[in-house]
């Protein structure tokens, strides 16, 4: 069959291109790795005990205010939310020698120093004094991430501190420190929601509860979190950088030569077809049997991971074939890809976090090839069975049968 | 018909556009005879192949291949031909021993005849030794053997190469221009285009000389030659390039043709012919050429008028009559520019 020794002269060129076998496969699992050794640390640390957070709130709050609307009580607020509570736990306490102390005891792993006056100096503009971190030297993971909470609330201030600035002139003063608050709540809660949240954090999956299970790896159901992420960003670049090799054969003479000999233009393009298709599933294969065999993942029932590998190759390919039928040449290619599927790739992972996004957003979403993968596979690594990705799979392979069909026509049309 | 036409080319034309690119191309190559086109660049070469081989749609006429129509019966014809494209079009990640077996496969041979095929193919094209070395790796006169063995696999009754010795070593040369011949004695038949001449009369039975989309003349290597009739092609050096002679020498009585030598970066081949193998040698840029009717009376006239230019030659070469001194003769340019 000339279509299939079309294919296999094209995997076999993929074999010998280091490029696409970077991106492909070691780019992957070379992020992969990276993110792997810091977690088996945390593990190490973080499995027999949740991170305990010592916290000294000397603010007063403004006159006439309660408690938690003062930035000293949004902080503790943060740290002490349902969303981290697997892995934070705070204790409150009297003053800075006693958080010293704790720490010296190791009764905390790392303490959140917030001075008095704090939002009084926030409103009144004045330099405030900042929030100290104290934290033990030992451990890395924990007091990093509670370090990384605090400054991105405080962040969030500042730029309310600023709007505080601005409004201050056109409103008065009580009602402003109402707003600002609702303000740094909200801000609060995004950060939460981007970064700490039960899905999207990493950390949080660390669940050093559940003793009954023993057989879960929770290194190994991090590694899966991340890596379902790489798996779909990388197919997705896979797929189109492959498809460049259409160009290149235009561009290099063979594609023509193809064209001379007693072979129909359908099934030299059929050959790139499937060659497109082959390469994007065997590098899911490669990334599923590396992260089994080199991080421990557990990925789940077989069929469903078959199911999302199948619709993640149909969009792959999909996509791959449509961005490179809209362009001429390899030098044009780079460049639209660099683009395009970055942005993809940022909407795509937007969208799996759990924030609250106008509905245009949400529709939109629909159509991103990187989101609908990566839901699919976060529902197969979270022990969803077939009947349950089946829909979703379907629609994201019937998506990629679309754009298949409209960059075949395309292809078609320039070369007929 | 007498003898079958193994290529026949009635009233071809392609346009891109504005630009005519074939005008009106006639021809005919017998089966079993080298056709040579002889034609400066830009000459139309390259597009009549393609519209030949069935990459380009012809903007009139029609061309066959082994009595095929290369518009309405275009499989069948490429069946009967194999390609040699102008420039390489090879995959350079694999062997050529991959390619090879890879475009056989292409013109639909299996198995064991594709295996045996291409051993011929490698003995041929002189490339069993490094066969397995990948094709980016070769230089760049072994890649050309190779872009012509991919050609070579499926026997096909007819052979086009395009300029297939543009830019390489004098062994290679000699190699693609021997294995022509022996091609040739096989029984196929060759359209072979080239802008060197010498090429041309070794290999050539018949040649048609093409200039800017147009054949201009076609006919035996001896027949060309005899449309100089009497007249001998001078080669004249100059110290500087004294563009108002050349005008001067245009109006000496018993000149007919005058034209520059330009420097070219062109490959020319050298004097004594292809089968020494000889090197391209580079022309001085100074260098004027003209067609004379009886060098011995007119050249003393010319040495007049270059004194009164104040003018110094530098050296003279009265050249053999050859198929670069009836393209002179034909256009009023040398074929090399
Ligand atoms: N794809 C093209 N588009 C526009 N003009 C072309 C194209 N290919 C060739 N030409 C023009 O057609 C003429 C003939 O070119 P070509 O057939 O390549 O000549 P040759 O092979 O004899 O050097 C030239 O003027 C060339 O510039
Ligand atoms: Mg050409």
């Amino acid at each position: 069959m000339k279509i299939l020794d079309l294919a296999v002269k094209d995997l076999k060129r993929a074999t010998r291109n280091l490029f696409l076998l970077g991106m492909a496969v070691a780019a992957p699992l070379l992020i992969c790795t990276l993110m792997y050794f810091p977690l088996r640390r945390q593990q190490v640390e973080a499995v027999p005990a949740p991170v305990n957070v010592g916290v000294v709130n000397e603010d007063v709050p403004p006159s006439g205010a309660a408690p938690d609307e003062s930035l000293g009580g949004a902080v503790e607020a943060m740290l002490d939310g349902d969303e981290v509570r697997s892995w934070i736990s705070v204790t409150r306490l009297a003053s800075p020698e006693a958080a010293e102390a704790a720490l010296e005891a190791k009764r905390i792993g790392v303490a959140v120093l917030i001075p008095a006056g704090f939002t009084a100096d926030f409103l009144g503009s004045q330099p405030s004094e900042p929030v100290t971190i104290l934290r033990d030297p030992t451990l890395i993971v924990g007091p990093e991430a509670v370090r990384d909470m605090v400054r991105s609330l405080l962040d969030g201030v500042i730029s309310g501190r600023v709007a505080h600035e601005t409004l201050s002139a056109y409103i008065p003063s009580a009602r402003l420190s109402e707003v600002v608050a609702r303000y740094v709540g909200w801000y609060a809660e995004l950060q939460r929601g981007l970064a700490y949240g039960s899905q999207t954090s990493a950390l949080v999956v660390a669940q050093p509860g559940a003793p009954g299970n023993g057989s879960v790896e929770p290194v190994g159901t991090m590694m899966s979190v991340m890596m379902v992420g790489q798996i779909a960003f990388f197919a997705i670049h896979t797929g189109a950088y492959f498809m460049i090799s259409l160009l290149q054969e235009d561009e290099q003479g063979t594609l023509a030569r193809l064209f001379t000999t007693p072979t129909s233009r359908t099934v030299i393009l059929g050959g790139k077809f499937i060659a497109v298709t082959l390469t994007v599933l065997l590098q899911g294969l490669v990334l599923l049997a590396a992260g089994r065999l080199l991080f421990g993942v557990d990925w789940g029932q077989p069929l469903p991971v078959a199911i999302a590998l199948a619709s993640q190759v149909i969009v792959a390919s999909g996509l791959g074939v449509l961005l490179i039928s809209l362009v001429r040449t390899t030098a044009q290619a780079g460049v639209v890809l660099g683009g395009v599927l970055t942005a993809l790739g940022m909407l795509g992972g937007l969208f799996t976090a759990n924030l609250t996004m106008p509905a245009g957003f949400r529709a939109l979403a629909q159509f991103i090839p990187q989101g609908r993968v990566i839901a699919l596979w976060r529902a197969v690594i979270s022990g969803a069975a077939t009947g349950e990705v089946i829909g979703q799979a379907l629609v994201t392979a019937a998506l990629g049968a679309v754009l298949f069909a409209a960059g075949a026509v395309i292809f078609r049309r320039r070369y007929s | 018909m007498a003898t079958e036409r193994a290529i026949q080319v009635s009233e071809l034309y392609r346009t891109y556009g504005d630009l005519i690119a074939v005008g009106g191309v006639s021809l005919a190559a017998e089966a079993g005879e080298v056709l040579a086109l002889l034609g400066p660049n830009g000459a139309g070469k390259s597009t009549l192949i393609s519209v030949l081989s069935g990459l380009l749609a012809p903007t009139g006429g029609d061309a066959s291949i082994m009595g095929h129509s290369v518009t309405r019966d275009a499989a069948a014809a490429r069946a009967c031909l194999g390609v040699v494209p102008q420039d390489i079009a090879l995959y350079p990640d694999l062997s050529a021993r991959e390619n090879l077996v890879f475009w056989g496969k292409m013109y639909g041979l299996r198995g064991r005849p594709l295996h045996a095929r291409v051993d011929e193919v490698l003995e041929l094209i002189g490339l069993t030794d490094r066969q397995r070395d990948r094709v980016s790796r070769y230089s760049g006169g072994m890649k050309r053997r190779v872009n012509i063995g991919v050609a070579l696999l499926h026997h096909p009754p007819v052979v086009i190469m395009d300029e297939p010795t543009v830019g390489i070593d004098p062994q290679s040369r000699r190699r693609i221009l021997d294995s022509v011949r022996q091609l040739n004695a096989a029984g196929m038949t060759v359209l072979y285009t080239t802008h060197y001449m010498e090429e041309a009369a070794e290999l050539a039975d018949h040649i048609a000389i093409m200039d800017r989309g147009l054949v201009i003349a076609y006919g035996t290597h001896d027949e060309l030659i005899r449309m100089l009739g009497s007249q001998t092609r001078v080669d004249l050096s100059l110290d500087a390039p004294h563009e108002d002679l050349l005008d001067a020498w245009r109006a000496v009585e018993g000149v007919s043709q005058v034209d520059r030598l330009g420097a070219n970066e062109d490959a020319q081949p050298g004097e004594q012919g292809v089968d020494d193998g000889a090197f391209p040698v580079q022309t001085g840029a100074n260098t004027v050429t003209a067609l004379v009717d009886d060098s011995n009376r007119v050249l003393p006239r010319l040495f007049e008028a270059a004194s009164a230019a104040g003018a110094r030659i530098t050296s003279v070469d009265i050249r053999e009559p050859n198929l670069e001194a009836v393209f002179l003769y034909l256009t009023g340019r040398a074929l090399r520019d």
